[in-house]
């Protein structure tokens, strides 16, 4: 059987301890533990609960990041009116109420900073909307720019610079189209392989480093991951489990994303994928489950707040928040048998 | 279970609900005017625009047992002649 040195070129390094910054692969002996290690990065995550926002709503989004995220819209059954316009701004431990969207919308489209987001689309109740608003910071303002048309519940990443708004529902349709942004929507001809609404996107804030996944299609809930390199999407490993109006981290890229809860015809899910840019790995479980709801954040720390099931009367018991850290297991002990 | 949004609406009778409704999600009608509907963006805003309230599971459960309960004491206070012509004591209910 061929030893270590003979397959790497290289001895085993005897150290006193494991070393900082091992790279992937590297195997050394510890000594001091008496153990053959491996330095073999694997992504989990742990969910911790947060304190509840304002206002309990299904059916809307979030974006920024865990200390400057956002969330806007949404509605619930019952309470009056039920479309909403409330926004709230996370820090990482409250959510304050920020200003009003001018309309109250269900499912539109958010992305970017807390401070610089955009929100388009969604519905109002009776029309699938077009309209684009941006928030600084207070308040919303509408740079006139408009969809090309009405649809919601799509996916979107970026910055108010550099954004990409794909999928969602037009109405009744599964939508494939792609729109990017950059202060004006532009019609692009890259288009999702799979047509679906409920998805969730991620992207670093430029156009050429966004991933899609999940979502509900023709063939129902699905399992679709693609990325988009501002040209074209290309199918990535597929999630693990199929779902639609779940939660993403709005910070992420195409080496790294989240992706937690949903709903599929099972139940609604507190499974919460991770994805390094090879495959979607299972970690850590969402303490409620929940989908439909706000979310935001980068790939080492990720909110979600409210979402379903609503309640009309505000109970806190549906307003609930929870945050989740990123943990990277760096070393492992080779056992031998 | 949240595959089920629970809520209270008044039926209206016709038109409260259509055929594209029972297509587009799941829909069921209970006691006590407590309605379970499938947990998707089409059956939220059925209850959202027939004026529903969103209840909790076990908020709905509880009109819906409400509702059983008292028509089932109507119908053991009924004399034995007429449980003969009405047979059939209200049973429970159990919302999926």
């Amino acid at each position: 059987m061929a030893g270590y040195n003979t397959i790497r070129g290289l001895k085993v390094n005897y150290l006193g301890e494991d070393p900082a910054g091992a790279e992937t692969g590297q195997v050394w002996y510890n000594s001091s533990t008496g153990k053959l290690r491996l330095a073999n990065p694997t992504l989990s995550g742990t969910w911790s609960s947060a304190n509840a926002c304002n206002t309990s709503r299904r059916y809307f989004q979030g974006c920024g990041s865990q200390t400057n995220g956002i969330m806007a819209g949404g509605f619930s059954p019952g309470a009056s009116p039920p479309m909403f316009t409330q926004t709230e701004e996370f820090d990482g431990t409250n959510f304050t109420n920020g200003g009003n969207i001018g309309t109250g919308t269900y499912a539109a489209t958010m992305f970017g900073p807390g401070t610089a987001t955009v929100f388009a689309g969604g519905g109002d109740n009776s029309v699938f909307l077009t309209t684009t608003q941006h928030y600084d910071g207070s308040s919303w303002s509408s740079p006139g720019n408009n969809l090309p048309n009405g649809r919601n519940q799509a996916g979107g990443c970026g910055t108010q610079a550099a954004g990409v708004l794909f999928g969602g529902n037009a109405p009744s349709a599964n939508m494939t189209a792609t729109l990017e942004y950059n202060g004006t929507w532009s019609a692009v001809p890259g288009t999702l392989n799979v047509g679906r609404r409920s998805l969730n996107g991620t992207g670093t804030g430029t156009q050429g480093d966004c991933i899609g996944a999940s979502g509900y299609g023709a063939s129902g809930y699905t399992t679709s991951s693609e990325t988009y390199n501002g040209t074209i999407w290309t199918a990535t490993p597929a999630i693990n489990t199929p779902r639609g109006t779940a939660m993403m981290n709005a910070e992420g890229s195409t080496t790294s994303a989240i992706l937690a809860g949903g709903q599929n015809p099972v139940d609604q899910q507190v499974v919460t994928e991770i994805y390094d840019g090879t495959s979607w790995t299972t970690s850590g479980s969402l303490a409620a489950s929940r989908s439909q709801a706000g979310s935001g954040g980068t790939s080492s720390a990720m909110w979600v707040a409210a979402g379903s099931p609503s309640s009309p009367s505000n109970n806190p018991a549906q307003r609930t928040a929870e945050t989740f850290a990123l943990v990277s297991n760096s070393t492992q002990t080779i056992t031998l048998s | 279970m949240a595959l089920f949004i629970y809520g209270t609406a008044t039926n209206t009778g016709k038109g409260f609900f259509t055929h594209t409704d029972r297509l587009n999600f799941f829909l069921q009608g209970q006691p006590g005017d407590v309605w379970v509907v499938g947990n998707n963006e089409k059956g939220a805003l059925w209850l959202a625009n027939k004026n529903g309230v969103e209840k909790t599971k076990a908020e709905a459960q509880a009109i819906v047992t409400a509702e059983v309960e008292v028509a089932q004491a109507e119908w053991d206070a009924l004399s034995d002649e007429h449980k003969a012509a009405h047979p059939g004591r209200p049973t429970d209910i159990t919302l999926p």
